[in-house]
């Protein structure tokens, strides 16, 4: 028999899956639509059952734990409390309502914090004791991994990097503040920075054509793969910005390595070459040349139940 | 048989050049084009100018007479009767182009560039009419300025004066780039351009939704933002809002320069009425050195702007003519 747990991604849209055995990998998977259930209690009801489904598809083997990843995910009490792009409102109980189904231990955090440890379970981050991750997506997320543990804070929300203030009185983020670090450096960040570029350059540039609604940072990516002057200056700027997060998280925690996981790491050079350059420049002496800055050691397709289940397994040691 | 004193206005831009007759209470009797571009030389250009406008007197009938030529042209230079270094029209360099029209004619001829014109054009025909100081902007796809002081039109040493879109906001501290090759030129926030470039820093800055966010830089115009912030669209509220301000200090600064009675918005910008004149007389007041406070007026221009460039043009020739 080999033992397998369930990774859970959860989100807004689709959630995701997966039985995973110790060395990550994913013998068998499934898709449920998340936004379908308006009630939770179906939602509960229909993971039982993919679970147990996918037992059987996989064939001998058996469930130890399961691991979720989901929006405002909180591990200390195992809810999902008013995530605002979810269908359920208020505080959902969920690790509870799943162990009480299947008798299966259940951890939950959100899915940065799963991605942080899915790197050192199965990524690049192995054998490393402290390090953090940054989630470049929609939003910034992040997971911070001190001495080997996760770092869940107080109230187990500990870790927002994409939250602090990057810029005083700057950009409007999501979650109600101003000039949060999300709002520069993500997808989404790239795309308001490739506006706001055009109302100060003149060059010529093929994204003036896009209407703002239209576009995205892939575009902005191919456009500065092609030299467009202003998407280059857009990584640039955001690798900046992204570099003054780093400098600040690593004054906190010393890592060894900071990864960068998502959408964004994609654009390769265009992104981590300025980021390592603004962060030579902006980093306290005491710390220059102690970390790195480095691609996530994860697939992306995979990312985000490699994450759950490596939460999963990460309790189970 | 009474006669009609005409004085021609010729209006050359980088496309067209657009030319009239016109008396002396600014009524455009004829009017006629070309296309600038069609004209590598810049002497062809004046002789087929010059021949069209005495066609256009001679259709006009017997009771007209001719009492000069003024010239609104990019880089005018009214002491010299040139164009100079213009941007965007077809002859580079220094072009003589009084004298060319010199050889056909013994009339006056007065050149200058297209915002003192419009300023000259005030004067005579317009809300300006009896001032004798006074300032017009006009708003188009930049900023240009004309100053009018105890009476006369501010050119300066060398024929250039009252440039107040290449003036700096923020010195020091705004990236935007302007055609002129120096960064935050007031005209690269306060016109239409300007207006679009602050749209897009505002959709940056917010996550309100907005009709705008649908559009690409290159479809929008300042018309389509005056149309959303009239449905009340928050953006471009912002937008005329910040754009405004921006003019409003600028011209606090320009008061403390010439004094001037009142200060003429012309062009599509000043049509957004409300959105821009609010915030601009606001920031104005609140800026203004106490010795000027609530003695300036701020007024949108007086002269219709189908014909706006031909007008201002012609009051050239007038404004000559009567200061003798």
């Amino acid at each position: 028999m080999k033992e397998v747990v369930a990774g859970i991604d959860i989100g807004a849209t689709n959630t995701v899956i997966g039985l995973v055995d110790r060395d990550g990998n994913i013998p068998v998977e499934k898709n449920l639509l998340t936004s379908s259930y308006t009630d939770v209690q179906d939602f509960v009801n229909a993971i039982e059952k993919t679970i147990f489904e996918l037992q059987k598809q996989a064939g001998n083997v058996v469930i130890k734990g399961v691991g979720i990843g989901a929006p405002n995910g909180n591990y200390y009490k195992g809810t999902i409390e008013r995530a605002t792009n979810l269908v359920w409102k208020g505080i959902i109980p969920l690790s509870e309502m799943i162990n009480s189904g299947t008798s299966l231990p259940v951890a939950l955090t959100n899915d940065a914090n799963a991605a942080a440890v899915g790197e050192m379970i199965f990524g690049a981050a192995k054998g490393m004791k402290d390090f953090i991750v940054l989630t470049l997506g929609t939003g910034l997320g992040s997971g911070i991994v001190i001495n080997g543990q996760l770092v869940y804070g107080h109230t187990g929300f500990a870790g927002e990097l994409g939250h602090i203030i990057i810029e005083p009185g700057g950009r409007a983020c999501g979650c109600g503040c101003n000039g949060c670090l999300e709002t520069y450096a993500s997808a989404t960040g790239l795309v308001r920075t490739a506006l706001y570029l055009m109302t100060e350059m003149r060059e010529e540039t093929p994204l003036r054509n896009i209407a703002p609604s239209q576009l995205t940072a892939k575009m902005v990516s191919e456009a500065a793969v092609k030299k467009d002057p202003v998407a280059l200056k857009a990584f640039d700027f955001t690798a900046e910005k992204l570099a003054h997060g780093i400098v600040n998280a690593v004054v906190f925690s010393s890592p060894q390595a900071v990864f960068l996981f998502g959408g964004l790491v994609n654009a390769g050079d265009l992104l981590f070459v300025p980021v390592r350059k603004y962060i030579d420049k902006y980093i306290m002496p005491t710390f220059k040349g102690t970390f790195e800055v480095l691609p996530s050691g994860i697939k992306e397709s995979n990312a985000a139940v490699l994450g759950a289940a490596a939460l999963a397994w990460n309790e189970l040691a | 048989m009474s006669v009609i004193k005409v004085a021609a206005g010729i209006d050359i831009g980088g496309t067209n050049t657009v030319f009239g007759l016109v008396d002396r209470d600014g009524n455009v009797i004829a009017e006629d084009c070309l296309k600038t571009c069609d004209y590598p030389e810049a002497e062809k250009f004046v002789e087929s100018v010059f021949n069209k406008i005495i066609s256009l007197a001679e259709e006009a009938g017997l009771g007209t007479e001719l009492a000069g030529f003024g010239i609104g042209a990019p880089m005018g230079n009214v002491y010299r009767g040139t164009i100079e270094y213009p941007a965007g029209l077809p002859w580079k360099g220094i072009t003589p182009i009084a004298a060319f029209f010199k050889k056909h004619t013994a009339l006056p001829v007065i050149i200058t560039n297209d915002a003192n014109a419009a300023a000259i054009g005030e004067m005579i025909y317009g809300g300006a009419k009896g001032m004798k100081d006074f300032v017009v902007l006009t708003l188009g796809t930049g900023l240009g300025s004309g100053f009018v002081a105890n009476g006369k039109l501010v050119y300066g040493n060398d024929g250039f004066a009252g440039e107040l879109g290449h003036t700096t906001v923020k010195p020091g501290l705004s990236e935007r780039e302007c055609g002129c090759g120096k960064k935050g030129c007031l005209e690269t926030y306060v016109s239409a351009t300007g207006l679009k470039r602050t749209l897009l820093k505002v959709m940056a800055d917010s996550l309100e939704p907005s009709i705008l966010r649908k559009l690409s830089f290159e479809e929008i115009d300042g018309k389509t933002i005056y149309e959303a912030a009239f449905n009340n669209d928050p953006l471009a509220k912002k937008a005329f809002e910040y754009t405004g301000k921006i003019l409003g200090i600028k011209l606090a600064d320009l008061v403390a320069h010439t004094g001037p009675e009142a200060i003429f918005l012309f062009g599509g910008l000043a049509e957004a009425k409300e959105f821009i004149f609010e915030p601009a007389k606001k920031y104005m007041e609140e800026n203004l050195l106490h010795i000027y406070r609530g003695k300036v007026k701020l007024l949108p221009s007086q002269i219709e702007t189908k014909n706006a460039a031909v007008l201002g043009a012609s009051s050239l020739v007038w404004s000559e003519i009567e200061n003798d």
